[in-house]
């Protein structure tokens, strides 16, 4: 088996604030990485950007930080370019839900095999405390000084609505847990949507480690049915991450052929390595009266 | 030799009678061009198609016109006095009650479309009958006429197939009685193609070996996504109609970033919104070829009309400063072989390349020789094979080098791991906000094209060595500028053309070398300000002061240049 070592990149100074909750997220990706004994060399790890989208230069891997919100794009571009590759992809909540969120709804429905972590810290924290789409109604941020007026962006319930085929809710303070949960993502056929809970220290502090300490349960300890969508959707419409217990675990997998699979081509090995140096397209030139 | 337009109700099978005609002329050994005219509708409205033959090579559109097929009133009212002395106006008498034109001079051909097709069975066979009228009109070979005819409806069944031989030849032997002076004379056709723009970019485009490309349906780029699609079996090509076209740069460019040839097409609009993602490739050095086909703008503008009015908007879309290549493909041919050449330049360069066009070079199709695929090689840069990755030891991705252009690795190699990135970075492609750093790269990222003429041709030059005056150009504006040569040499002006085929980075150098000072020039675009007047005046100094711009959306024709030329000569 591979060693979380593997995976560490010791050379590139990490930026985080000190006690951030993508430190958690970056380890469990990493540990799962290992236990999962991936190859370095064949998996990439594609970001949008704000905190979260640093995370690829932490892990030893190919890895791509594009623009902001269009991280699914990419990582689209890339595994059914090459579908060899595992593909994980973070980004933040403004990533995901508000600048991306076309994305987030057009990949889920063609269920394209990668592993989606929604860094969910319900802030805008690069550009310094901005309201997010996942922000409660009525924050009061810098851009909305007398307090927000819309009701918050519900991502899991989206993705299940979207056609999502794997859907889960993680937390950074929880290792063991998410690095389970992303074992099962990534192992996944076909689009796994993780939300994870992660604390912002500096610009959330409401939504710290200790907020979360005593709130969290997983729904695996309750026979949860993971198989039925609409049950599912109730109980994502319902329980959200805003009042009372907040759950976690998997809420729903579907099994189901990956885009990938059903793709319309002649040979469905990766286009990336296929030869491309004497083509003949002398049928084409014949067939033009 | 013949120019025909017809023109009928959106819907009416204009477009299907312009083709077949075509399909006959080509086949009877002559060089056939034709385009159409149709505003953005679906039903109703105005359709129009041209078809123009002429005995030896021909690379636009004209104005005269010899024959004019009416399916509606509306055509006449539109066209018919258009039509040459001594021409001919095929009309359908059952849908135009009463012909209110005084031309004395031209032939009249009524032909009762739906009442002569339920004569042989069925009112769907109107078309075939105009058809009919039109060949009878120009006596095509009989054996040509019915193996095309043939050949279209094939799939139907040997009725239908009987059935339009019957209609066809009922306009044929009405028209036939008409003294029309010109007759075609069946010649050898030379195994010449018909192609349009955009299928001959997207014929490149596959023999470069692209497999993969992601965009949004634009009009008029559409169909290169759609001609990559009828051929994703046959040539393994991945072809993702995206949510919008911010999903299809961005797919296109993690696409490139595994290695494979990846392309993305639109128009303006769609264009605008890949511009982020332009500056990411050339940031991230990925290797990315954009089509932009330009229409009427600004915004929607007028958009199944042509235009030359994007040219500044694809050199300097998207933030920063960064290298690309921009080039402007002039004919069908052009298109196919820039279109090949595009991806070996990308990955050459590691840096996007653009190829613009315009709706009429993208769907307007011309007769020419078929394509020489011999000397095309695929040429993939700096890219690393697995074996040499297997022993490189401290791979730097952004390696700074004299020429500017790194090794590259791609997922899935061994020793090669990097992180492609938005943000400025150091040699191992992390994050740098470094002063000297951003120096460093910004400056090996713009040496990479400082040699690119000593391997492409920037410019091309048309007409004698002798001439008296010089018409410079870029893009479709090149087929009206090669078709007036000859009309111009029986008015006695000896003309150069001087094409900028590749517009970023400008060939300043050949360009220089090639402009005489002394003689007159006239630039000629399809735009109202002069874009790449703008462009000649920021690397060369020089102003030429005789513009020509037409901003109407309609092309260019030969004749417009005549007459642009005449004017300034005073001749
Ligand atoms: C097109 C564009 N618009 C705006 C920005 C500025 N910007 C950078 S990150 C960000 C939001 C970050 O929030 P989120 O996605 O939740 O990531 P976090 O920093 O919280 O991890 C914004 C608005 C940008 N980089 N690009
Ligand atoms: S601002 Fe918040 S999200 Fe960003 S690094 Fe600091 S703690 Fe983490
Ligand atoms: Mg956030």
């Amino acid at each position: 088996m591979a060693d979380i070592k593997d995976f560490q990149e010791p050379t590139h100074t990490n930026t985080w604030c000190p006690g951030c909750g993508n430190f958690g997220i970056l380890m469990s990706i990493q540990k799962a990485f290992a236990q999962l004994n991936l190859d370095p060399k064949d998996t990439v790890v594609v970001s949008g950007i704000g905190c979260n989208s640093k995370i690829p230069h932490y892990i030893k891997t190919y890895g791509f930080e594009s623009i902001h919100g269009r991280a699914l794009p990419v990582a689209t571009g890339v595994k059914l370019a090459n579908p060899d590759l595992n593909v994980v992809v973070c980004a933040g909540d403004g990533d995901a839900c508000s600048i991306g969120s076309a994305h987030f709804l057009h990949t889920l429905r063609r269920n394209v095999n990668l592993c989606y972590i929604i860094h969910n810290n319900q802030i805008y924290a690069l550009t310094k405390s901005q309201y997010s789409p996942t922000t409660e109604k009525g924050y009061v941020s810098p851009t909305t000084p007398h307090g927000s007026i819309e009701i918050p962006f519900n991502p899991l319930a989206v993705a299940v609505t979207a056609g999502s085929t794997f859907v889960a809710r993680g937390y950074a303070g929880n290792i063991p847990q998410l690095t389970e949960l992303i074992k099962k993502g990534i192992n996944h056929h076909g689009v796994a949507v993780i939300e994870v809970l992660q604390p912002c220290v500096s610009w959330r502090k409401d939504k710290s480690f200790d907020f979360y300490k005593d709130i969290l349960y997983d729904v695996a300890d309750e026979k949860f049915d993971t198989t039925n969508r609409s049950n599912v959707l109730n109980f994502l419409l319902e329980h959200d991450i805003y009042d009372g217990k907040v759950a976690t675990g998997i809420f729903y997998k579907e099994d189901k052929p990956t885009y990938s699979d059903e793709l319309k081509i002649g040979d469905k090995s990766s286009v990336a390595k296929q030869d491309i140096e004497s083509i003949d397209i002398s049928p084409l030139l014949d067939s033009l009266e | 030799m013949v120019t025909i337009k017809i023109g009928g109700p959106a819907g009416s099978g204009v477009m299907t009678v312009g083709t077949t005609i075509a399909k006959i002329l080509k086949k009877s050994g002559l060089y056939v061009y034709t385009c159409t005219d149709h505003p953005s509708l679906i039903k109703g409205g105005h359709n129009q198609v041209m078809v123009y033959a002429e005995n030896h090579k021909i690379n636009s559109n004209i104005y005269r016109l010899d024959i004019l097929v009416a399916i509606d009133e509306t055509t006449i009212t539109k066209h018919a006095q258009s039509i040459r002395e001594g021409g001919a106006l095929i009309y359908d008498s059952g849908a135009v009650k009463n012909l209110n034109i005084d031309r004395k001079d031209i032939h009249i051909v009524p032909v009762h479309l739906k009442g002569l097709a339920e004569e042989v069975g069925n009112k769907i066979y109107a078309n075939t009958v105009a058809l009919g009228a039109i060949c009878g009109l120009l006596n095509t070979d009989e054996e040509i006429t019915t193996n095309i005819l043939k050949s279209t409806f094939q799939k139907k069944g040997d009725e239908i197939v009987k059935q339009n031989i019957e209609a066809l030849k009922k306009g044929f032997d009405i028209a036939r009685e008409k003294e029309f002076d010109t007759k075609v004379e069946k010649q050898e056709d030379n195994n010449r193609i018909m192609i349009d723009g955009n299928t001959a970019l997207s014929y490149g485009a596959i023999k470069a070996g692209c497999k993969f490309i992601s965009a949004y349906p634009m009009t008029p780029a559409t169909s290169i996504m759609q001609t990559l699609a009828k051929n994703e079996m046959d040539y393994n090509i991945v072809v993702k109609q995206t949510e919008d076209e911010i999903a299809a740069v961005n797919m296109a460019i993690g696409a490139a970033f595994t290695g494979v040839r990846a392309m993305t097409a639109t128009s303006g609009g769609g264009f605008a919104l890949m511009s982020e993602a332009l500056g990411m490739a050339a940031l991230a050095e990925v290797p990315l070829v954009m089509v932009e086909v330009q229409r009427g703008g600004p915004s929607t503008g007028i958009p199944t009309y042509t235009a030359q009015d994007d040219l500044r908007f694809v050199m300097h879309a998207s933030q920063g400063e960064f290298p690309r290549i921009v080039i402007a493909p002039g004919d069908a041919e052009e298109c196919f072989y820039e279109g090949f050449n595009a991806f070996n330049l990308a990955e050459i360069y590691q840096t996007p390349v653009i190829l613009v066009s315009d709706k009429e070079l993208a769907s307007a199709k011309t007769t020419i020789e078929k394509f020489n695929t011999d000397n095309l090689k695929i040429n993939r840069g700096k890219l690393m094979s697995d074996e040499d990755m297997k022993s490189s030891v401290d791979f730097k991705r952004h390696l700074l080098t004299e020429d500017g252009i790194s090794p590259r690795s791609v997922p899935g190699q061994p020793n090669g791991l990097h992180v492609g990135s938005s943000y400025e970075h150091d040699e191992t492609g992390f994050t740098s906000e470094g002063a000297q750093n951003h120096i460093d790269h910004m400056d090996k990222r713009a040496r990479k094209l400082d040699h690119i003429f000593d391997f492409v041709k920037g410019i091309e030059v048309y007409g004698e060595d002798e001439f008296d005056v010089q018409l410079i150009i870029w893009g479709s504006t090149k087929g009206a500028c090669v078709d007036a040569l000859p009309e111009l040499e029986e008015l006695g002006i000896k003309a150069r053309i001087i094409q900028v085929k590749y517009v970023l980075p400008f060939p300043t150098q050949q360009f220089g070398d090639i402009l005489d000072n002394d003689k007159p020039i006239l630039i000629l675009e399809h735009n109202k300000s002069g874009q790449l007047r703008g462009v000649i005046r920021e690397n060369t100094g020089i102003l030429l002061e005789n513009f020509y711009g037409k901003y109407d959306s309609r092309p260019i024709y030969p004749e417009d240049v005549v007459e642009q030329v005449r004017k300034l000569l005073n001749k």
